[in-house]
């Protein structure tokens, strides 16, 4: 049975409205939760195109979960579908903060909101460590891809390149490894 | 007037802002403090603030920025300026590779920034591990307590059915309880 255009753009607000009221820890904590809401359980798009959506994310700028719910939204169900997902995942830190910045006016150096805040990126990591072992059996699929990833991680994380850069490169690898590497298959077959 | 000029410095914010929430961070801090908008101490609150409620970093800061400066249309203001440029921006792009995708050449490119992309985000596990229990100046020192919380979010996240928002509260109650 075929959803209606009004349900499943529904659907797609609520589930990023969810995503955004609960995922504590900002726009990266919240990508576990898009893979497994959005493609592991409704199965709206396949993990290879979430990896594109968070592709899409990274390398242009503004807010990463923004920019992963207009993405998916758009692929799911077009601009009204990227304006759904967009409102639902600011919706929920909108009020939130809005109750907040009415409510209090200094929390900074608080020793509850430090240990929180310990608590949650512990969790967060470790949330985050098996996406990437989910998603990297999916999309990791040969050597050259293997190599590829190490080489960003270690560019990234320790040399501190921009990821513009590097995902400029993943490109150019790609093309260059994937294209020519058939097209010279096809010559000699 | 302060409506117009708080939404398009967001705009602009989210026009620079690349690499996510801390990054973005760092160019509200730049962006406001310079106009005198707020100070260094709101701003801290604010990135305090921001990293402890639920919701995109960015979306947070925006948000009370906003509300600090211009009342609650302010923070209407902040907020949808800084998502703006991302919309305009993402729908294209995204346009662009569903147009695509069955071109050989977009996919064999497509192919080489997936796994770049896990990457990253394992590079974002790094970060939230050294945010709370590697410390850089003595690699070899783990603060234990929440190691362990992160190996219990390891092993509920792949073994278990629990729901990821829930591990994530447990780690935070964990932290508040023990740390």
């Amino acid at each position: 049975m075929k959803k209606t255009k009004a349900a499943l753009l529904w659907d797609l607000f609520i589930t990023f409205f969810k995503i955004g009221a609960f995922t504590i820890g900002g726009g990266l904590a919240m990508l576990p939760l898009i893979e497994r809401e959005i493609s592991e359980r409704k199965k709206y798009i396949s993990k290879e195109e979430i990896v594109d959506a968070f592709a899409v994310s990274q390398s242009l700028p503004g807010i990463i979960a923004i920019n992963s719910g207009i993405y998916i939204g758009y692929r799911v169900a077009g601009i009204a579908g990227a304006v759904v997902t967009a409102l639902g995942v600011i919706l929920p830190s909108f009020i939130i903060i809005l109750i907040i910045a009415i409510l209090f006016s200094t929390v900074s150096g608080n020793i509850y909101v430090t240990k929180a805040l310990t608590g949650v990126k512990a969790g967060v990591a470790g949330v985050i460590a098996v996406t990437v072992v989910r998603l990297g059996k999916s999309v990791v699929r040969d050597i050259f891809a293997l190599v590829l990833a190490v080489l960003a991680f270690v560019l990234t994380t320790w040399l501190g390149i921009g990821i513009v850069f590097i995902i400029a490169g993943g490109a150019l690898a790609g093309f260059l490894y994937y294209y020519i590497m058939r097209m010279k298959r096809n010559d000699t077959d | 007037m302060i409506l117009i000029k708080l939404f398009l410095v967001f705009a602009k914010i989210g026009l620079i802002g690349f690499g996510g929430g801390y990054s973005i961070l760092t160019i509200i801090q730049r962006e406001l403090t310079e106009r005198g908008w707020i100070s260094l101490q709101e701003f801290s609150d604010i990135a305090a603030i921001s990293q402890i409620t639920p919701g995109p970093i960015a979306v947070n800061a925006a948000t009370y920025v906003g509300y600090r400066i211009g009342g609650f249309w302010g923070s209407v203001a902040a907020t949808v300026g800084v998502s703006v440029p991302s919309f305009i921006l993402v729908i294209l792009a995204a346009r662009f590779i569903l147009r695509f995708k069955s071109s050989r050449v977009v996919e064999s490119c497509m192919k080489g920034i997936r796994p770049v992309t896990v990457a990253f985000i394992a590079s974002a596990a790094i970060f939230f591990a050294l945010e709370s229990f590697i410390n850089l100046q003595a690699p070899l020192y783990i603060n234990w307590g929440p190691f362990v919380f992160f190996a219990g979010a390891v092993l509920a996240a792949a073994f278990t059915k629990i729901n990821i928002i829930l591990i994530v509260l447990m780690a935070m109650g964990a932290g508040l309880l023990l740390c």
